[in-house]
């Protein structure tokens, strides 16, 4: 503060308080000095002075009168203790102090109405997270809980009793294995065996079915396509017809033969029905040969040929028979001649030879097949193979090679194989059978 | 193992192997046909097999005959369990494990075996893991999503309360 006429008592006033300092003290003395006229009152004698032993109020019949300020202090708790504890006391002695007191507490407004949620916003125990609590009570199912993890399951189930109904839930999940027995047990039990490769038996299996299969090929007659040798050995009669004139075609009708083993319907079709021609000689030379010619009257001045050629034109194709094998036509079976005729026909023939390979070969096989039948499966039958010789055949060869203890077994419903069981041994089997 | 330790297996083990096929495939010929064929392959590869492990060997086979048979179904719709779901739905009062059942068949495959091991075998993780092929924490996952999807199933019932 710079020390002038105006700012001059606040200086002193300073003094008086020693917040002064020497320099400022000197600088004060000699504005004074300078400066005469002005007052140099003694501050010490103005200023007033407190007793100490004196605090309290001088007058306290004078607080009656200012009652409301005290009283107002009072309700809005602002008075010192013990100035609130007298007031409180003067006010309790003195009716008007008190009716006065308890206007001014009537008119504090009180505050109405409360918020209806305020439970939703008080906070109760810890609240559990569920992934947490379901994880827990799920390891308790499975016995996983460790001890930290039990003690706060079950303070949660504790805390929180709506887990109680969620614990249960998790409980029924469990299955109890129910009282059920395998009911053919037995059949799984094994009374004596080993344990055998599997390979070595198919492999002979597969051996044996393949040379069976082979040789009953081979050996099979050729029955079941016939038109090939009979179109070729008419093709070589037709050839022959245009030879020496002592030569003529007799068409000569197939008989039934009970014995024959090529099945002949018995509705036949004249368009495929087909004659087999053999050459004879233009007069019978017995009475066998002349029945025969006598039985269909071919009419000797006709021209043969030509019903031969008819009967080419009828004939389906190779393509077609082979496409279609089931009907084997009458006309189309291989004629049986007798022995006593075979000869006869040798003899009256120039060139048998070009006839007699052609029921050679079905001999051949007939006889082969006899052998086999008679050798292998102990009968005596002169038909020729079918597929129930093949599988007896197999069956035989499997018997022999496991020593009597397995075989083969096919189930039909007609012509339609349903059921194939394969047996290579004691425990070792294989069974296939068509679907559904 | 040898002829009677097979035998054996058989007794011990030929319930609880139907058991498990018949809950998971729910077919009694083709739970049969499981429990055959598991202990067909037993038989041939009996030299190879521990005695101790018979039971996991089985149950292993078993286990991936039914996962194939689960396949092979799925490719057709099976609505024999959409009509028995459909029943369940009827009845007011089902039973529980019955309901249970209905509801484990809902379940994916490897889940269902999972759950079958352990509630109906009382298998441990660890078995169960080799059995199925999974690892340690697979298993426990898929328990615990079983054990939740069956806790849906049957609490939408209301039969627990």
């Amino acid at each position: 503060m710079k020390l002038d006429r105006s700012t001059y008592e606040a200086w002193l006033l300073d003094r008086l308080e020693g917040r002064l300092s020497a320099a400022q003290e000197r600088e004060l003395d000699t504005f004074l000095a300078a400066n005469p006229d002005l007052p140099t009152t003694d501050l010490d004698a103005a200023l007033p002075t407190i007793d100490p032993a004196a605090p309290r109020h001088p007058d306290k019949a004078a607080l009656q009168q200012i009652g409301d300020e005290l009283i107002i202090a009072l309700l809005e708790g602002d008075l010192a203790p013990d100035l609130q504890r007298e007031v409180a006391q003067a006010i309790a002695k003195d009716p008007e102090l008190s009716a006065m007191a308890l206007r001014y507490a009537q008119v504090r407004i009180q505050g109405e109405g409360s918020f209806e949620q305020k439970n939703d916003l008080l906070r109760g125990p810890e609240e559990v997270p569920l992934p947490e609590l379901q994880a827990l009570l799920i390891a308790e199912l499975e016995g996983d809980l460790s001890t930290s993890d039990r003690a706060r399951l079950d303070e949660l189930v504790r805390s929180h009793p709506e887990h109680e109904q969620e614990r249960r839930a998790f409980a029924a999940t469990v299955l109890h294995a129910p009282s059920i027995a395998y009911p053919d047990k037995d059949g799984l039990r094994r009374e004596q065996g080993r344990v055998v490769a599997l390979w070595p038996r198919l492999a002979v299996a597969a051996s044996i079915a393949a040379l069976l299969g082979l040789a009953t090929w081979l050996l099979w007659p050729k029955t079941e396509h016939p038109v090939v040798p009979e179109l070729a050995g008419f093709e070589q009669v037709k050839e022959e017809t245009k030879g020496p004139a002592t030569e003529s075609m007799v068409e000569q009708p197939v008989e039934q033969d009970d014995a024959h083993e090529v099945p002949i319907p018995a509705q036949k079709d004249e368009a495929v029905r087909t004659p087999t021609l053999v050459p004879v000689q233009t007069e019978p030379r017995d009475k066998h040969l002349a029945d025969n010619a006598n039985t269909e009257e071919p009419s000797m001045e006709e021209p043969v040929l030509d019903q031969a050629e008819e009967a080419i034109e009828k004939q389906p194709l190779l393509a077609e028979v082979e496409e279609k094998p089931v009907p084997i036509d009458q006309g189309t079976a291989v004629v049986e001649i007798p022995d006593e005729e075979e000869e006869l026909l040798a003899r009256v023939d120039p060139s048998p030879d070009r006839v007699l390979p052609e029921r050679e070969i079905p001999e051949l096989s007939n006889a082969l097949v006899q052998h086999l039948r008679r050798t292998v499966l102990n009968e005596q039958d002169s038909r020729p193979l079918d597929a129930d010789d093949a599988v007896a055949f197999v069956d035989r060869g499997i018997q022999a090679v496991s020593g009597g203890m397995g075989g083969v077994k096919v189930e039909r419903q007609g012509k339609r194989i349903t059921r194939l069981h394969l047996r290579l041994g004691h425990d070792l089997g294989f069974s296939a059978s068509r679907g559904r | 193992m040898n002829l009677q330790e097979y035998n054996a297996a058989v007794d011990q083990h030929a319930d609880g192997l139907y058991r498990f096929a018949l809950k998971h495939l729910r077919d009694e010929d083709q739970a049969k046909d499981v429990v055959q064929d598991s202990f067909t392959r037993l038989w041939v590869r009996l030299e190879g097999v521990d005695g101790s492990k018979v039971k996991s060997y089985l149950f292993t086979t078993a286990h991936h005959l039914i996962v194939d048979e689960v396949r092979k179904r799925s490719r057709s719709t099976v609505m024999e369990e959409k009509h028995e779901q459909l029943r369940w739905s009827e009845q007011e009062q089902p039973d529980l494990q019955a309901v249970l059942e209905a509801g484990l068949s809902t379940l994916p495959e490897v889940q269902r075996s999972v759950v079958l091991l352990r509630d109906l075998e009382g298998y441990s993780y660890d078995e169960i893991a080799e059995i199925t092929g999974l690892n340690l924490a697979q298993v426990k996952v898929y328990i615990y999503r079983g054990r939740m999807a069956l806790k849906e199933y049957i609490g939408s019932l209301d039969l627990v309360v």
